[in-house]
């Protein structure tokens, strides 16, 4: 009977910690899918990716002790590994916001700004040619009008 | 100076400004898009060099090296690197035919890296075994990998064909996250160290 209970407490132990460890898999693929998405709208990823690193020592941890059947311990694993992601997916969101607006103002600056300012530069260049054009020109009547004696 | 000689010296410095200040818009047209996506690893020594690798282990010893890897795959990556073990007639990962090898892992670490980013992962390891000195074979009981000890039972080496080198490969295999099938596949990559057990 004790022997049933015994096999029994660890038949659930082990699935407890099978649940676990598939979850924090699972955990780990949604935040990497947010994180990569930040990376891609130009958000600075650092803290993600350390965040996720450190989570996915926990998972190698879980699966190394459920290896070993030590389901409690892996269990546990498992269960640190989800909680260091706890607030990942607002972050990486949040880092997608502000990678997209910096994003925006690379593209006003960097782009639209850049190419008023080439045509302001040719502008400029027109008008110096002009106006020293009209100068040198009317100089050059005068020096014309000029009466030989 | 009359008008004809300033000429020269406005279309010059009209068109130099006018580079300058259209380089920011004109950098992103002329850089040369990025063709090939691959990630690198390599393995450094002790020191953080290619050198000074471990090659003779003593039983118990504690060896250490660098195993990095390189993201220039164009998007953040998740990656999952396979410790594996092997003697010189078990099977290992194929460069020519881009195999992995269908050895158990005997651990495996999840690793992130962001795009042209880096990571290296400091290893150290030992081994437990009991050497007869002259016997040819050695049975592993196991070994320390990163304070973690993995269970080597039924890894057995003997020696070389010359009969001096008791050698087993300590070799990390790359694979990678793939969304579209939801799991990870293998990433032909891999990086691995002769060990000779003395």
């Amino acid at each position: 009977m004790c022997l049933l209970s015994g096999s029994s407490l660890v038949f659930a132990q082990q699935d407890s910690a099978a649940g676990a460890i598939g979850s924090a898999k699972q955990q780990l693929v949604v935040c990497y899918e947010a994180a990569a998405e930040a990376e891609r709208a130009g958000g600075n990823v650092t803290s993600l990716t350390a965040a996720l690193n450190e989570a996915g020592v926990l998972l190698s941890k879980a699966e190394l002790a459920y290896s070993k059947s030590d389901f409690g311990a892996a269990g546990d694993f498992a269960v640190q590994s989800r909680e260091r992601l706890n607030g990942f997916v607002d972050e990486a969101a949040e880092l997608k916001a502000a990678g997209e607006q910096m994003r925006n103002m690379d593209f006003l600056i960097n782009i639209v700004g850049s190419i008023v300012g080439t045509f302001v530069v040719i502008g400029a260049g027109i008008g110096v040619w002009v106006f020293l054009k009209r100068r040198y020109g009317q100089a050059g009547e005068q020096a014309n009008e000029i009466p030989r004696i | 100076m009359k008008f004809q000689e300033y000429k020269l010296l406005i279309i010059v410095v009209t068109a130099i400004l006018a580079l300058v200040v259209a380089s920011p818009a004109l950098q992103r047209f002329l850089v040369y898009p990025q063709t090939e996506f691959f990630t690198e690893s390599w393995i450094l020594g002790p020191e953080h060099k290619a050198e000074n690798y471990p090659f003779n282990i003593t039983a118990n010893s504690g060896y250490d090296v660098f195993l990095g890897l390189g993201n220039h795959f164009g998007n953040f990556s998740y990656y999952q690197v396979q410790v594996k073990l092997r003697n010189q007639t078990q099977s290992g990962a194929d460069s020519f035919n881009r195999t992995s090898s269908s050895l158990p892992p005997l651990y495996s670490m999840y690793v992130f890296v962001a795009d042209n980013g880096t990571l290296e992962l400091p290893v150290s390891f030992s081994f437990s075994y009991v050497s007869g000195g002259n016997e040819s074979r050695v049975d592993l009981d196991s070994m320390i990998f990163n304070g973690e000890t993995l269970g080597l039972s039924g890894y057995m080496v003997s020696f070389d064909s010359e009969g001096e080198q008791r050698l087993v490969n300590l070799f990390f295999e790359v694979w990678i996250y793939d969304s579209a099938l939801g799991g990870f596949r293998y990433h032909e990559r891999f990086v691995g160290l002769w060990l000779n057990l003395q």
